[in-house]
């Protein structure tokens, strides 16, 4: 199965060292931990590079009036900048953003170090926020978008995800957030209504990847929340759900997507499936075995017709599990009268 | 050659051991994409403090680069 979390950790690791996709791809078989602490390692050392410089600028600032101050800016450009913005008092460099305009604060953030700017992120008001967050989403820069979710309040992070209307974009954030679990808290009041939309956009624009990955780090609620509005869905969108686990692997994810759900939406998705490439349905057994999960496959094969179930039982036959095995797991699961035809035809097999 | 990586980033020995299950050539590449990172990143700041100095006069260019550091 493709891990999303190193698959996003790469990019921005790219995206740091300017470095193209095939000259990192060799990373792909690491953790997205170890990436992680690889990526904040080699941030942390490129941002203190110079930084005697920058403190000493900084200094000199202090002695600047506001307005020569802001004038200054245009001067030195948005990478000395940000540089600059994180050795100054806070409070400083907070009034200085303000008088900033818009579009020259959205290439400040491109290059400031949120980390070591957290107490100046965390003190521009509300507005001037959403309006850089709206210049970065023009500019289709969803990564530096990303890494200001973990520095901003719980309150102006709603604030700011509500008032973006474009659900792909939401979904990309996502993806490259680091600290899903503040992203998380945002998401929490998110309408059941704009999650249909998150959902919908996956099939239009296919970002199930995306909406997967995302689903993998929110709380039970949510997850359920989410996972039922997925089930409300018509079958154009669950096929489109089904094909994307053929083409990126995602069995697991799906999987949990399921047993998250009401069982009154398992059937569809699940005779849906039940219909598509042997291939597919043999890989979901084979999926079962690596990763433990049969207590979940047997709930969407208990979700099947009596004959797609017939048909699953001949496919299992041939990834050679013990059927002894899945009626006593059936049983513990409560599922052997709903799982009958799969587990009988499975042993005659 | 994991050494050489973490000495350029200033970490401890064995911080970064999972890059022992790369080869030597897939870390010389790592290590020598970061440089190339840190030698862009150097370049685009001196060119901006260059930038900057230029709208002092001729005769303190000099004292401000000697405080600065810059060059």
């Amino acid at each position: 199965m493709q891990d999303f979390d190193t698959q996003a950790e790469l990019i921005k690791l790219g995206r740091l060292l300017n470095a193209a996709e095939q000259d990192i791809a060799f990373l792909a078989e690491a953790r997205a931990q170890d990436l992680r602490l690889l990526r904040k390692a080699m941030s942390h050392s490129l941002f203190n590079q110079g930084r005697k410089v920058f403190h000493k600028m900084a200094m000199g600032a202090k002695l600047l009036p506001h307005k020569l101050l802001v004038r200054t800016t245009a001067i030195y450009g948005p990478v000395l900048c940000a540089r600059v913005a994180s050795e100054m008092d806070p409070e400083r460099a907070i009034a200085l953003a303000v008088s900033l305009e818009t579009e020259f604060l959205a290439d400040v953030s491109i290059a400031l170090d949120p980390e070591s700017t957290r107490d100046i992120i965390r003190g521009i008001p509300v507005e001037q926020v959403i309006a850089v967050a709206h210049q970065l989403l023009a500019r289709d820069d969803h990564i530096t978008m990303a890494r200001f979710v973990d520095s901003l309040s719980d309150e102006v992070l709603s604030q700011t995800l509500d008032s973006i209307d474009d659900d792909a974009a939401l979904l990309h954030i996502g993806f490259f957030v680091e600290d899903k679990e503040h992203l998380n808290k945002a998401i929490v009041h998110v309408s059941d209504e704009r999650l249909a939309g998150m959902v919908q956009v996956c099939e239009a624009q296919g970002l199930w990847a995306e909406i997967l990955s995302l689903m993998e780090h929110m709380d039970q609620p949510t997850r359920m929340r989410l996972a039922n509005v997925a089930g409300q869905q018509d079958e154009k969108i669950h096929l489109s759900l089904l094909k994307a686990i053929e083409a990126q692997d995602m069995w697991p994810l799906v999987l949990d997507m399921v047993d998250a759900m009401d069982e009154q939406y398992r059937p569809a998705i699940a005779n849906l499936a039940a219909e598509q490439d042997d291939a597919l349905l043999i890989r979901l057994f084979e999926v079962a075995k690596s990763y433990e999960m049969w207590p979940l496959v047997l709930k969407v094969l208990a979700a099947m017709s009596e004959q797609h179930q017939q048909h699953m039982a001949h496919l299992a036959h041939k990834v050679g599990e013990n059927p002894e095995q899945r009626r006593l797991l059936a049983k513990k699961l409560g599922l052997l009268d709903a799982l009958n035809p799969f587990l009988e035809t499975y042993e005659e097999a | 050659m994991t050494q050489s990586l973490e000495q350029a980033l200033g970490l401890e020995p064995g911080t970064l051991a999972f890059l022992e299950y790369f080869s030597e050539e897939e870390q010389a590449r790592l290590l020598s994409l970061f440089e190339t990172a840190q030698t862009g990143q150097r370049q685009r700041v001196d060119e901006a403090i260059e930038s900057g100095l230029q709208i002092v006069p001729g005769f303190l260019r000099k004292t401000l680069r000697k405080i600065l550091g810059s060059r």
